[in-house]
């Protein structure tokens, strides 16, 4: 569905993007994942053809973007991290715009529009002027706008961030039924729990670079592992050299009185681990054993790129 | 042709919700109106003030009223429309107003000869109205002198020219520059040079000033070099300005 092969971004001297390829498959919600500065907006800007691109290729249903760039944004829908609309218009009237730059029939923008506001609740506020929305009123607007000509791909940056909690979910759950209209959702956020409850494919951008990209099952067989995390009473950093000779141990993570302790066969673990702490003048104030989550993989991952 | 129309709506809708209309309409039609009133009043007023009789030194005719309208419309009706439509391109880039629009295939052609259009068909009308009146309240306050209907349409025909040439430079530069006040200052930078440079041999006949001169002497004799090349340049403009929206980032 979307492809982008050796992509290459530069402003000026300073390269945002280096070179990045990846796919997304169609009817997959793709997540874009990245620390802030990492290029994963202009990523989007540039998927959805606000801003041109210095080198590589990109391609939309097989179709080359740089060649038929106005006609395949019809098939797309874009939500900008801070949506700007007319501030004098109202959101019917703002979507009737909308309908009319996407060639949609005056009736199908009749339809549609009460439809799509219905959808982001704000059907009781049609008629006011988008000038007086607060923040998560316009992120909602926004995702009418980019939904509204229903759009074979959706580009959604950072969608839930102006969000409260409730209206967070209420958006990851819409994102999870655009998947089932199949949909293809690219949605860019470095909030790591929105990726792993809706995402099916993953990318992590750091520097302008791909660091990894995987189907989330995947990723998660390949680099999640269990953890053993520990408060000792004192400091502990001589724990490194007393626990990494052990086969069992892959790493250990050290802050102050915390260690994480990274391991790779659980049943053995758990069983010698508190006996060998237990020789040790250092008094164990809590002890806990949990799986690593994509947050784990993804500081693991920019914290490598970081040391390069 | 989709964002063409959607974009006339759109700016119809601007103009008369920011009140674009009203301040295009006090800049052009206003002084249409007050001109010809305060050339009458004014000897009356002075008289009351100097106690003399000034009836000799103003002479008003109808034809010094609309030359006077003339005059004001060059000196402030062009602020007017000149920064009325400074505004028009840089605010959208700069707000990032286009960000929709442009991620939903919208042509930067039609956006920018939606604009262009919308504020040429105004200020057309806004200046022929403005024209009519002036021509009307001359010709009922004034005696002497009298310059024909047809006349005061020529003259509105080059002041109309002249518009136009404004709108799609100062459209130009919208383009270009982050603050809509600046547009508009090298806008009128360019406008005053054009008055300096109007009495040069050679290029003098080709600096849009000269429609003024021509307004001011309501013919269209002489003048239509000026007119083919202020038209010419006008849509040079157009097309740089819709290159130039087909590169600009907007986001």
């Amino acid at each position: 569905m979307i492809k982008l092969i050796n992509v290459n971004k530069k402003y000026g001297n300073f390269e945002v993007l280096k070179n990045i390829s990846f796919e997304v498959k169609k009817g997959t919600i793709y997540g874009f994942l990245g620390p802030n500065g990492a290029g994963k907006t202009t990523t989007m800007n540039i998927l959805s053809g606000l801003i041109d691109f210095n080198d590589g290729e990109i391609y939309l249903n097989g179709e080359d973007f740089k060649n038929n760039k106005r006609k395949l944004l019809r098939k797309v829908g874009y939500l900008p991290q801070n949506p700007v609309f007319y501030n004098y218009m109202n959101a019917n009237e703002y979507l009737h715009f909308i309908g009319e730059i996407t060639r949609m029939p005056e009736k199908n923008i009749r339809e549609r529009s009460i439809e799509i506001l219905e959808i982001v609740k704000l059907s009781s506020q049609a008629t006011k002027k988008i000038g007086l929305y607060s923040g998560g009123m316009k992120q909602r607007l926004g995702i009418a706008v980019a939904l509204f000509n229903k759009p074979e791909i959706v580009f959604l940056d950072e969608p839930t961030s102006a969000l409260d909690p409730e209206g967070r979910m209420e958006i990851l759950e819409f994102i999870k039924g655009l998947k089932s209209g199949g949909t293809t959702v690219f949605l860019s956020t470095h909030i790591l729990s929105d990726i792993e409850r809706i995402c099916d494919e993953v990318s992590i951008l750091d520097k302008g670079q791909i660091l990894l990209s995987d189907n989330l099952v995947n990723l998660k067989n390949k680099y999640i592992q269990p953890i053993i995390d520990i408060e000792f009473e004192k400091q502990c950093e001589d724990l490194n050299k007393f626990l990494l000779d052990f086969k069992w141990v892959d790493k250990i993570l050290i802050n102050e009185n915390k260690a994480s302790i990274y391991v790779n066969n659980l049943d053995v673990a758990k069983e010698q681990i508190l006996k060998l702490l237990a020789t040790r003048e250092n008094v164990i104030l809590s002890y806990n054993i949990r799986r690593s989550n994509l947050e784990d993989i993804f500081m693991g991952m920019v914290n490598k790129n970081d040391n390069l | 042709m989709t964002t063409f129309k959607a974009y006339l709506k759109k700016e119809m809708m601007e103009s008369s919700r920011q009140y674009k209309y009203i301040i295009l309409a006090v800049g052009i039609i206003a002084f249409a109106i007050l001109d010809p009133f305060m050339l009458k009043l004014l000897p009356k007023i002075l008289e009351k003030q100097l106690q003399g009789d000034l009836s000799s030194l103003f002479i008003a005719t109808p034809k010094s009223a609309i030359n006077n309208y003339i005059k004001d419309l060059f000196q402030i009706g062009t602020l007017f429309i000149i920064f009325t439509v400074a505004s028009t391109l840089t605010d959208e880039i700069n707000g990032e107003k286009l960000v929709f629009p442009y991620s939903k295939g919208s042509s930067p052609r039609g956006i920018v000869l939606a604009k262009i259009i919308h504020y040429t068909i105004m200020v057309i009308i806004f200046t022929f109205i403005g024209f009519l009146t002036c021509y009307y309240y001359a010709q009922m306050l004034f005696q002497g002198e009298k310059v024909s209907l047809s006349s005061v349409m020529n003259s509105a025909t080059l002041m109309s020219v002249y518009n136009v040439f404004n709108i799609t430079l100062v459209a130009f530069f919208s383009s270009f520059v982050n603050k809509s006040v600046v547009a508009g200052f090298i806008t009128l930078m360019i406008t005053f040079l054009s008055a300096l440079l109007v009495n040069l041999n050679y290029i003098g006949k080709f600096m849009p000033y000269k429609l003024v001169q021509g307004a001011n002497s309501f013919t269209l004799e002489n003048y239509y070099c000026t007119i083919v090349f202020s038209i010419v340049c006008s849509i040079l403009f157009i097309i740089f300005t819709i290159f130039r929206m087909n590169k600009v980032e907007v986001i």
